[in-house]
């Protein structure tokens, strides 16, 4: 073997070893769960980061048995969350680390005032930066958020995170991930992030969605009410089992689940304007009856008549407060023209999306419900001497 | 490489493929078209007619030839002084697309990597690996092109299956949105990418088999992989991607598959193989021109010399000059297809004819 | 210090060295005496050579062995009485001819006219039969030493198949194989190897099936062994390979007899070597490391999935350790959360960086594990005691290293051990993976795979690849290689070596191939 080709491999070899010496780039940083943003007090300028921490020496995999410091929220200022980044080395002696960072919170204050773009760029271009982080807004400040303990988890980001995606299922919050104000940010639609906050008090808190925050265009511009989330959920194909209550009067109190919606949007021109025809098909099955009998078939037709209802009301009501009110096109209308008729969005395209607020929205809903049983073969099992539960 | 070292055109077809998907999964649309992404689908597609019309010197000149590659029928056609003047251009061609590559490599890492990572070290590993691989020879190469792939194109179908219900369809716009021209604009912007044409005159002699029809499967099979890698990134992120430097690598990390939380670094992985073997491939081309100039028997020279010339330019370029060398890149690629891929062909296939007409005449 | 220039030469011209020609052989002389003081000068002093004169038949004549390798007592009851009592016959010829159909009435008699094939053959337990007035000598086999039962083979254990396993003496072996190949195809050509030790090298091939180009080259290259001194066939093996720089070999090794003739039936050639029970079999693939007799026993869809378990276990073997090493220093958002915060509260513990914890506990196996093999039996059990506390426990109750070390530790040994036959490779290429990963992270790994790869790539024995029929890929081919299909397809498509995808074997049939394959 040639001496020079050792010799060269031997000085590779000393140039890596001094790299050996350095232990897991983790072990010498704090272990990010979750960032809280808000404003800094007084101040229109800056911002102050919240920072949830986890130790890992102090963690456990059973709740009893962990440490109650295991995780600690640390606050910092700065001019820019980099910048209050930064300054959070002072406070820990140790940088960031910010890769299994799960949730965003940001504080209602601070996303009124300021800029989507602004708030959560540093997130976006960093290397470090999850895209599928969670961002919820906080009804109070971020800071407060990220300090509810949770007595279900063992780290408390996760409490946020397991809210959103129950509530996706559930039709009661939308999710926002940081990958959505990534694709909001080029322009092709709006976002619609959940607003968490704290109810109760004490060892009582729990945490809840009790809205949804509508942007345009990075900016704040207003709230819809949960009906409205629903609405939007539904139009998003979200819903997995979202209940709907039916009150039938006589016939009883009905729970009709969701179990798949799927959403059609059609667009016609009409003029300079769009009319947007939006066909929802909802499959739901019966949850629970207030007076369990057999289910007739006008019966089945007026429950899903009725859910039907009750959805394109929803629907309705996500339309109204999200595009014709606020002209958040969360939905990605626009988008919509532009796949179906180019020319309406080209030819005028100073005017969209505010054009959105004045278009014509005809909104159709067919609701499917299964049913437990047929009627036939119940009435031969009563034929036979079986005796339903409901007669007894 | 000697004429008994021949691959088969299921290898020749993977060479190629693994070399132009390592630079397309770090393709950035800095300085590029700004159509919408659906526009550049149809300029994937557009690829395959574009890319069998530039074959056609390349074809003509084998069929005339007998298939004995464009170095080699240069000192033929040209004389020693033509023959050497031509292996000088291939030489440098190949380096110059190894140097490149290590460019691509540092700016891709200084966006992806860990800080605590010597970039220095991981270079010159990545050079001395990729010159000793060179010294394998050009079936080494080949089939190891084979193996990593197989491994690609499994991954890259991983990937899209698992981002595939993340995606939405409302990403996707008429690809005739704003009309014909930025999709022509697309894949005409994607040609100089496929710096592999410049090449296939030196391999052809190699291929045991139809190379034609090689190279034809090899133009589909690429459009479809692109396609694919194209609808991923539209589907993922829309019209985001236009913002971001590396929009492949941008869509990968929003993929979550379970216990794998980071999906890009497995991409990564992969992508770091196929670069490898690409710059391997173009290092072995580069020894080989050498051989043919100077002496057989000097390889390893040949390697330090290319190796360490490409490591220190490297080393010493990345930062501010590579990218105001991306930013020239475009027609400065073109102008280097057109060289070795159109211009270098037909005058051999004319200096051949015309000898072939003075050898008549004087009859 | 070497020249620059001495060392971009190639190493074609410089490492050639003129050899010597080999002396031409000493005849036999018709003077008995002198043949005697020939054998006793080679010799010299030897106290294993015996010489017992005689006069028998109106001639002088004697009997030349060497103690230890003959049966005594035959020679005394069998020669030495029989010609004791032969009448005179009338000339040397004639009492040769009497010793040769009357005497050494044996199936293995043989006549030379050289020093060289009578002192060769005396050394493998002939009895030389030496006459004054004749030129040449007759030698009987009366080998009596002690050789080694055949037992099961130590290194190539199964649960289904045969128990046997070559031993050291190589015509036992070649009995083990024409019992299993009942043809005459079945060709075994005796060679000698070493100048010195004269080792009994056979090659065993099956004509019409075997490359001939192979062939040649095979001979070729053991007629040209430099060698003193041959022990054992791992002194040939570097010789039969192209590729000095691969850490694979091309020449595979078994010590099953059933093996051997599977390979051989398949045109490859196998080397025997007097002394070792470790036939070495060429050409031999990549791929074949991961097959055993085992996986053509048992059921297909078993056999299956034993093959992924090898090539699992082969990569597992390899990279985990460097995986690890990677991921945890360089790369831990690629583990879940919890995995992550169980990874970090072990290496939080520990003082090491992981990348030396990992260096320092396999070097620590390694030394374990060869001073298991060294050790006494009686001893053994005390040192796999030692080794489990010091390794185990103990060092991470100090904290010396962390727990999750000593699962992937543990992992990787029993890995390795699944495929014997490249646990040398494994075990250096685990080292160099581990300061990859330390070092340069996953994308140091994945460097060192990706020239690991082409490095194996690289490999080919007379144009057949090395990786075959993986790459260059055959689909037909893979029945056998990642799965196992039935016997009744593979029986269908017999798999000839040379016949592999990306030979040129076909083509070139004929003299010795003089050109390296490996340089290009």
């Amino acid at each position: 073997m040639k001496v020079w080709a050792i010799l060269i491999a031997l000085a590779l070899g000393m140039a890596m070893v001094p790299s050996c010496k350095e232990k897991s780039q983790v072990s010498s940083r704090v272990i990010v769960t979750a960032v809280g943003i808000d404003g800094t007090e007084g101040s229109a300028e800056g911002v102050r980061l919240a920072v949830q921490t986890v130790e890992p020496l102090l963690t456990s995999g059973s709740l009893t048995e962990q440490k109650e410091n295991a995780t600690a929220v640390y606050e910092a200022e700065g001019e820019t969350v980099a910048d209050a980044l930064n300054s959070f080395v002072s406070l820990t002696g140790r940088s960031a680390f910010i890769l299994h960072n799960r949730v965003i919170a940001i504080g209602l204050e601070q996303a009124k005032s300021g800029t989507l773009a602004s708030l959560t760029d540093y997130f976006i271009r960093s290397r470090e930066g999850r895209p599928l982080a969670d961002v919820v807004i906080s009804r109070t400040t971020a800071a407060d958020l990220l300090s509810q303990k949770s007595t279900a988890f063992t780290i408390p980001s996760e409490q946020i995170s397991m809210l959103l995606q129950e509530g996706r299922r559930r039709g009661t919050a939308v999710r926002t991930r940081l990958l959505d104000l990534e694709r909001a940010s080029s322009g092709m639609y709006d976002v619609a992030i959940p607003i968490v906050e704290a109810m109760g008090e004490g060892e009582e808190s729990r945490l809840c969605v009790t809205g949804t925050a509508l942007f345009r265009g990075g900016t704040y511009v207003g709230e819809a009410d949960p009906a409205a989330t629903r609405g939007l959920l539904l139009l998003q194909e979200a819903p997995e089992a979202c209940p709907y209550v039916l009150d039938r009067g006589e016939e009883g109190c009905f729970t009709a689940e969701i179990e798949k919606a799927s959403c059609s949007i059609r667009v016609e021109q009409e003029g300079e304007r769009a009319h947007f025809y939006i066909t929802t098909g909802i499959r739901a099955a019966i949850a629970d009856e207030s007076r369990p009998r057999r289910l007739t078939e006008e019966m089945r037709q007026g429950l899903e008549k009725a859910l039907a209802e009750e959805v394109q009301a929803d629907i309705r009501r996500a339309v109204d407060q999200s595009v014709i009110r606020c002209g958040c096109d969360a939905i990605g209308l626009q988008r919509r023209i532009m796949q179906q008729i180019p020319s309406l969005v080209k030819e005028g395209s100073d005017r969209w999306p505010e054009e959105l607020r004045s278009c014509s929205y005809e909104i159709e809903v067919k609701a499917e419900i299964a049913q437990f049983g047929e009627e036939a073969e119940l009435s031969a099992l009563v034929g036979s001497g079986f005796t339903p539960p409901a007669c007894r | 490489m000697n004429k008994n070292t021949q691959i088969s055109v299921s290898q020749f077809v993977c060479l190629l493929l693994a070399s132009r998907l390592a630079t397309a999964m770090t393709a950035s649309p800095a300085g590029g078209p700004a159509g919408f992404g659906s526009s550049m689908l149809v300029s994937m597609a557009l690829q395959i007619p574009f890319l069998l019309l530039l074959f056609l010197p390349l074809w003509w000149f084998s069929r005339r030839t007998g298939r004995s590659g464009t170095v080699d029928d240069a000192y033929v056609l040209l004389g020693k002084p033509g023959g050497a003047a031509v292996a000088v251009l291939y030489g440098l061609l190949c380096l110059m697309i190894v140097h490149a590559d290590l460019l691509r490599f540092q700016a891709f890492v200084s966006v992806a990597l860990s800080p605590d990572m010597s970039r220095t070290v991981l270079c010159a590993a990545l050079v001395i690996g990729v010159f000793f691989a060179a010294s394998c020879g050009l079936q080494a190469i080949a089939r190891a092109a084979g193996v990593a792939v197989v491994v690609l194109l499994a991954v890259f179908l991983f990937t899209f299956f698992s981002l595939l219900p993340d995606m939405k369809g409302i990403h996707f716009l008429s690809p005739l949105y704003d009309g014909a021209y930025p999709i022509l604009e697309g894949a005409l912007y994607e040609l100089p990418r496929t710096m592999e044409l410049a090449v296939v005159g030196m391999l052809l002699p190699y291929v045991r088999g139809n190379s034609s029809k090689g190279y034809a499967v090899w133009t589909v099979v690429l459009a479809a992989v692109l396609i694919l890698m194209q609808a991923t990134v539209t589907g993922e992120l829309g019209d985001f991607a236009a913002q971001v430097r590396f929009p492949y690598y941008t869509a990968v990390t929003a993929a979550d598959v379970g216990i794998i939380q980071r999906m890009d670094l497995m991409v990564i992985a992969v992508w770091l193989m196929v670069l490898f073997i690409k710059m391997a491939f173009y290092a072995m081309l580069y020894m080989s021109c050498a051989q043919r100039l100077f002496s057989k028997k000097r390889k390893l020279l040949y390697a330090f010399a290319g190796g360490g010339a490409v490591l220190l330019s490297g080393l010493l370029l990345a930062g501010t000059a590579s990218r105001a060398a991306q930013e020239t890149a475009f027609p400065f690629y073109f102008i280097i297809t057109g060289l070795f891929v159109v211009a270098l062909p037909l005058l051999l296939t004319l200096t051949d004819l015309l000898r072939e007409r003075r050898a008549l005449r004087a009859r | 210090m070497p020249s620059v220039k001495g060392f971009f030469r190639s190493p074609g011209k410089s490492r050639q060295q003129a050899a010597a020609p080999p002396p031409p052989p000493h005849p036999l002389s018709l003077s008995l005496i002198d043949n005697l003081v020939y054998l006793r000068a080679q010799f010299s002093v030897s106290s294993d050579l015996t010489i017992r004169e005689m006069e028998a038949g109106g001639c002088r004549l004697a009997i030349v062995t060497l103690e230890g390798m003959v049966d005594r007592h035959t020679i005394a009851d069998a020669v030495l009485l029989p010609l004791s009592q032969t009448p005179d016959l009338g000339g040397a010829e004639a009492l040769m001819d009497h010793v040769r159909d009357k005497v050494l009435a044996m199936v293995d008699l043989m006549q030379v006219v050289t020093m060289d094939e009578v002192i060769s053959l005396v050394s493998s337990g002939f009895a030389a039969v030496l006459a004054d007035g004749v030129g040449y000598a007759l030698l009987g086999g009366f080998q009596n030493f002690m050789i080694r039962s055949v037992g099961e083979p130590s290194s190539e254990m199964t649960s289904r198949g045969s128990r046997e396993g070559f031993t050291e003496a190589i015509r036992v072996n070649i009995s083990m194989i024409r019992r299993r190949m009942k043809t005459p195809d079945l060709t075994f050509e005796m060679m000698s190897a070493g100048k010195t030790s004269q080792t009994a090298v056979c090659l065993c091939y099956m004509r019409g099936r075997v490359s001939e180009r192979l062939l040649n080259d095979v001979r070729a290259r053991i007629r040209k062994l430099p060698l003193d001194v041959v022990l054992e066939s791992g002194y040939i093996q570097p010789f039969l390979e192209n590729r000095r720089l691969s850490l694979f070999s091309s020449v595979g090794v078994t010590e099953r007899p059933d093996t051997l003739c599977g390979k051989v039936a398949e045109g490859r050639i196998g080397v025997l070597v007097d002394g070792t029970p470790f036939v070495l079999v060429t050409p031999t693939l990549f791929v074949e490391h991961f097959q055993s007799m085992d996986d053509y026993a048992v059921h297909p869809y078993y056999a299956s999935f034993l093959r992924i378990i090898k090539y699992v276990s082969f990569f597992v073997g390899m990279l985990l350790p460097g995986l690890y090493v990677a991921v945890g220093t360089f790369h831990p958002e690629m583990l879940p959360f919890t995995l992550m915060l169980s990874y970090l509260k072990s290496d939080l513990s520990t003082p090491f960086p992981l990348v030396m914890e990992a260096l320092l506990i396999h070097f620590l196996f390694e030394i374990m594990r060869e001073a298991g093999l060294r050790f006494p039996k009686a001893v053994g059990h005390a040192v796999s005691i030692v080794g489990a506390l010091v390794i185990g426990e103990s060092a991470v109750r100090a904290g010396l290293i962390g727990a999750p070390m000593v699962i992937i530790v543990a992992l990787t040994a029993i890995s390795s051990f699944v495929i014997p036959s490249l646990y040398g490779p494994v075990t250096l290429l685990r080292f160099g993976f581990i300061l990859l990963g330390g070092t340069l992270g996953l994308y140091g790994v994945m460097i060192g795979l990706t020239l690991l790869l082409c490095s194996i790539c690289a490999v080919h024995i007379q144009s057949i690849p090395f990786t075959a029929p993986v790459t260059p890929f055959s689909l037909k081919a893979m029945r056998d290689v990642l799965i196992r299909a039935d016997w009744r397809e593979l029986w269908k498509h017999p798999f000839l070596v040379q016949n592999v995808v990306g030979s040129h074997l076909k083509e070139n049939q004929g003299g010795p191939d003089t050109t390296d394959p490996g340089e290009e």
